[in-house]
């Protein structure tokens, strides 16, 4: 077992270096600069080479003076480095993301905007980075090319992830333009999360649930939206890890432990909301018969009455204990009883 | 009757703020730069709940201790009935080089929010996110089936008529960060607590002579435990590759009293909660995101310690991705993540069985595994607005010879899962999205191993998002899955009880209505199954395909009026009901004593009804200042049949703002 850890490991790391040197990555990396220049970038996106950058003025102070979109945007942080007096940050401008503008410029010259709106709608859609028929993945390389090189590290895992190729980016998420700066309030995180996964949202109304709609937790204190390294993008390596940092007091470890049922937690909750009482899948004794037999015994009134109802009303340390069960028998510690 | 007064209180108020008209608004959004606003007022709140008995005298026959049954007096899961004064601010300012967030709500010392956020350029950030909530628990029924018969299990219930267990919880988080200027290296920590306080119930196993005199014995317990948690690491460039490295450090500990109970051997504690260590070192790679071709690698180790005895577990989990864009139009992904789970206990201990005697009894430590994943992706964008996708996953588990002979788990189980998905937009104002997945898994079985996996799944997921009319967005969601189980699934070696299979099922429709440009409804059904039938072993006879159903419709009703710039209504109504049921098989109905399988099936039994109403108001009042008010409706009704009760909820809060 340990040669084939030892082996994965190896693996891992000839694929890693392997791509780092062959991968493109050219470029001063020791600098708050991306590895391909921005404005290069740029260019590619908008597959117009022969563009060029023509500045903000022409934007904010041309069309978008007081439109919401440019009070939004001012407000932001990246709309405050649109100042010079950035602090020694990147300047972030108009083209930084929609792509060098001078052929826009050319193709509106001379257009009336209470006149001619089509035409300047339509000339912005075939000039700038055309944002509604690009890629997810592509349209994320957009924020990407930025925040690679600076303090967006939880985005290690973002690009092969479970977003990107179900067509979700950046943007979808956090938009641009809305306010002084792009993080996600929690509060609003679920209302988010349910505007694509609305299945799930009717589980939160379920009897038993985690309270997601009282606003007391949201979706990314369990999962890393961004990409894990985990199953389910869970924050920690399995559900046992992720379910403690809240449930700290049935993770163990135990001297007596329930197998290895619960390392996986969803053997027996549904963490989303069920029906049942503590996000069990089914009612006693019934989850427990689904894999374990009745206690041998006759079936007397008596017997019956004990062992067929609420299992747990006896193994009450159902996760694990460190104490051993009652019996004199030397074998039966485990019956997780005390 | 309060139902009557709820609907026309919102139809009253719709109407009001249909015809209010303020003056002097201030346009807001020209000052975006910076907000400040607070707000003050006092929410009244009043639980009414009531125990329903209604089952016990209405099913026959009546179970001896129906007319004990106490239930919970609750009004829902999560609520804090007491009143309170309120108040909160919001402030925020995003001038370089400082950005400054500042956010409070309180509502009552057992429910509040914080979220505060100071950042300097780059260079530092810190955040606060404090959190309070109250969940509210159950006092669940311990029945005696045979209170005639000397020889069963008695009951000792010393917690009737306490209707407040709950828990409050505070999770706190803190973040720090610093940036050092003109070169991407970072520092951080990051802590994290989280409190628990409050009484529960605490069901055990008890009597004099334990499993000799079996009591089921149900009391109060004392809850007051916490966790903490801190994450300390570093990131940066290495050239090419930038890297993180982290350590964590989690600890838990407990200050409530354990409780101890008198067994002919005298007091023994039970229900230990021991004092937990765990650490985790997190080693990450990942090169430029900016290329076609990109790659990253995780190696993360868990280390826990039990401080109370020498119980020790460790997870090694070894992870890496690369991803290749060789065209716009097509993107693969390969993954590969390796986990080993070792762990480690004495081989024996010692303790006081229930005479009184000193008793060595046998450890089995914990289960040790090994499992591999290997993920191969691809999306494919077959023509424009339309993707292709296809993941093929293989997972291998193997247990480690002795774990899995002392557990009963497969030595070896392989998992095969392919996935089908297609999306696509091609007609105007529709997207439909499909799903097929097929999963097989394959076991090798010892003697008497059991399989709590399906051998076989298939799974549809089907969804559809269409634009109507500019006012008319629907969206339909459609789930189904097919289980199917045929090899060792009962424990203890029985091997003729292997079948078992599930149907689950989820259905969404939702449909949103912007009937005018303030006002906008939306109606959505949401109903869910998941029906097993399966194998069950009842003292050893097979009860073949006994059927376990769960089904619940969720109907919701949201409603957003802004009938002047000045005020907006939000308006919720949410109702749901959800039933379980057991049907065991006829062969099961006749046997000794007067409680049959039939009769026991009662047990599961459960019957919910909740209804949420919240009505949520906003004026904007002249220069700044306005007034809100949250009313909140709630109206609960169990008739499970270990915890029937009934209960209601209500909350108003009444909010001045002022925004400068």
């Amino acid at each position: 077992m340990n040669l084939r850890t030892s082996l994965v490991k190896g693996v891992l790391l000839c694929v890693l270096l392997a791509t780092a040197f062959t991968g493109g990555c050219t470029g001063n990396l020791k600098e708050d600069n991306p590895i391909i220049p921005i404005r290069e970038y740029e260019k590619m996106l908008l597959g117009k080479l022969t563009s060029d950058y023509v500045g903000n003025a022409n934007c904010l102070k041309g069309c978008h003076t007081h439109d919401k979109l440019a009070l939004d945007f001012k407000s932001s942080t990246m709309g405050d480095q649109l100042e010079q007096s950035s602090h020694g940050m990147q300047i972030v401008d108009c083209e930084s993301c929609h792509g060098p503008g001078s052929e826009l410029m050319d193709e509106i010259a001379g257009l009336d905007v209470n006149k001619n709106s089509q035409e300047i709608i339509e000339a912005h859609r075939n000039n700038l980075i055309d944002y509604n028929n690009l890629p997810a993945g592509a349209l994320s390389l957009i924020c990407l090319k930025c925040h690679t090189t600076n303090a967006t590290f939880n985005i290690h895992n973002w690009n092969s992830g479970v977003h990107v190729f179900n067509g979700v980016s950046c943007s979808n998420c956090h938009p641009i333009h809305a306010g002084a700066d792009l993080i996600t309030p929690p509060r609003a995180v679920p209302g988010l999360c349910f505007s694509c996964h609305i299945e799930l949202k009717a589980q939160f109304s379920l009897p038993s649930h985690h309270p997601i709609k009282e606003g007391k937790m949201s979706c990314v204190d369990c999962h890393e939206p961004h990409g894990s390294a985990n199953p389910k993008q869970l924050h920690e390596v399995d559900e046992k890890e992720t379910c403690g940092r809240c449930h700290a007091e049935k993770t163990g470890p135990f001297i007596f432990e329930h197998g290895d049922v619960t390392d996986k937690c969803s053997t027996c909750h549904s963490p989303h909301g069920s029906i049942n009482n503590n996000l069990l899948k089914l009612r006693e004794p019934f989850l427990c018969r689904q894999c374990h037999p009745r206690h041998a015994s006759n079936d007397t009134l008596a017997a019956k009455s004990m062992f067929n109802t609420r299992c747990t009303d006896c193994h009450s340390m159902i996760h694990g204990s460190d104490t051993p069960g009652a019996s004199t028998v030397p074998t039966s510690g485990g019956a997780l009883t005390r | 009757m309060k139902k009557l007064i709820i609907f026309p209180a919102i139809a009253l108020l719709t109407l009001i703020g249909a015809t209010a008209s303020f003056a002097d608004y201030k346009d807001i959004a020209a000052e975006v730069g910076t907000i400040f606003k607070v707000w003050v007022g006092g929410a009244a709140r009043e639980t009414d709940t009531t125990v329903d008995e209604s089952l016990a005298d209405t099913q026959s026959p009546a179970l001896p201790e129906a007319s004990g049954r106490i239930g919970a007096a609750k009004a829902g899961e999560y609520y804090n009935g007491e009143s309170s004064a309120s108040g909160g601010f919001f402030f925020k300012t995003a001038k370089l080089p400082q950005r400054i967030h500042l956010e409070l709500d309180y509502f009552n010392d057992k429910e509040w929010y914080g979220d505060f956020r100071y950042s300097f350029l780059d260079y530092v950030k810190i955040r606060a996110l404090p959190r309070r909530s109250y969940h509210n628990l159950d006092n669940i029924t311990v029945y005696d089936f045979a209170p005639t018969d000397s020889t069963a299990a008695e009951i000792d219930i010393k917690d009737r008529g306490i209707d407040d267990y709950g828990l409050r919880t505070d999770i706190d988080k803190y973040k720090l960060r610093f940036k050092t200027p003109g070169y991407p290296f970072h520092l951080y920590g990051i802590g994290e607590t989280v409190r628990s306080d409050g009484i529960r119930q605490d069901r055990f196993l008890g009597g004099s002579g334990y499993y000799s005199d079996p009591v089921r014995v149900t009391e109060s317990r004392e809850v007051d435990q916490e966790k903490l948690e801190y994450i300390i690491g570093a990131n940066a460039h290495l050239g090419p590759i930038e890297f993180d490295v982290s350590h964590k450090n989690r600890s838990f500990e407990s200050d409530a009293t354990t409780p101890t109970y008198n067994y002919t051997g005298g007091p023994s504690a039970h229900g230990v909660t021991p004092e937990l260590e765990a650490t985790t070192n997190t080693f990450k790679l990942h090169t430029s995101h900016s290329g076609r071709i990109f790659a990253s690698t995780t190696f993360s180790q868990v280390k826990k310690e039990n401080e109370d005895n020498d119980a020790e577990a460790k997870n090694t989990v070894s992870y890496g991705e690369i991803f290749w864009l060789p065209a716009s139009y097509l993107a693969m992904t390969a993954k590969l993540r390796h986990q080993k789970n070792e762990a480690a206990a004495p081989d024996t201990v010692t303790g006081t069985d229930w005479q009184g005697n000193t008793t060595t009894y046998i450890v089995n430590p914990g289960v040790e595994s090994e499992t591999d994943i290997a993920i191969f992706s691809i999306r494919y964008s077959l023509i424009p607005k339309t993707n292709l996708n296809f993941q093929y996953t293989k997972r291998i588990k193997e247990v480690e010879e002795q774990s899995a002979l002392n557990w009963h788990t497969p030595p070896k189980t392989t998992r095969d899962e392919y996935e089908l998905g297609v999306s696509n937009w091609v007609i105007p104002k529709v997207r439909t999205t499909a799903k097929v997945t097929h999963t097989r898994i394959s076991t090798e079985l010892n003697p008497g191993s059991i399989n709590n996996e399906p051998n076989r799944t298939n799974q549809i997921n089907l969804g559809l998002t269409w634009t109507i009319t500019p006012r008319i967005l629907t969206y339909g969601n459609a789930y189904a899955a097919r289980e199917e189980t045929n090899s060792n699934r009962i424990s203890g070696g029985i091997t003729n009880a292997n079948e078992a299979e599930a149907l689950r099922q989820r259905y969404l429709l939702s449909i949103a209505f912007m009937l005018t440009d303030r006002l906008t409804v939306s109606p959505t059904y949401t109903y869910l199954s998941d029906e097993e039938s399966r194998d069950i072993v009842w003292n050893g006879a097979v009860d073949s395909d006994y059927t376990n159903k769960q089904t619940a419709h969720n109907y919701a009703l949201n409603m957003l009026y802004i009938p002047t710039d000045r005020m907006s209504i939000n308006c919720s109504v949410d109702y749901t009901t959800t039933d379980g049921t057991y049907e065991p098989t006829s062969p099961f109905t006749g046997l000794t004593g007067s409680y049959d399988t039939a009769e026991l099936a009662r047990f599961s039994q459960s019957s919910t009804e909740e209804i949420n109403l919240r009505l949520d108001t906003d004026f904007d009042l002249a220069k700044g200042w306005g007034i809100g008010l949250d009313l909140r409706y709630t109206d609960w009704q169990d008739e499970s049949f270990d915890n029937p009760s009934n209960g209601e909820f209500m909350s108003g809060l009444l909010k001045l703002t002022k925004v400068m």
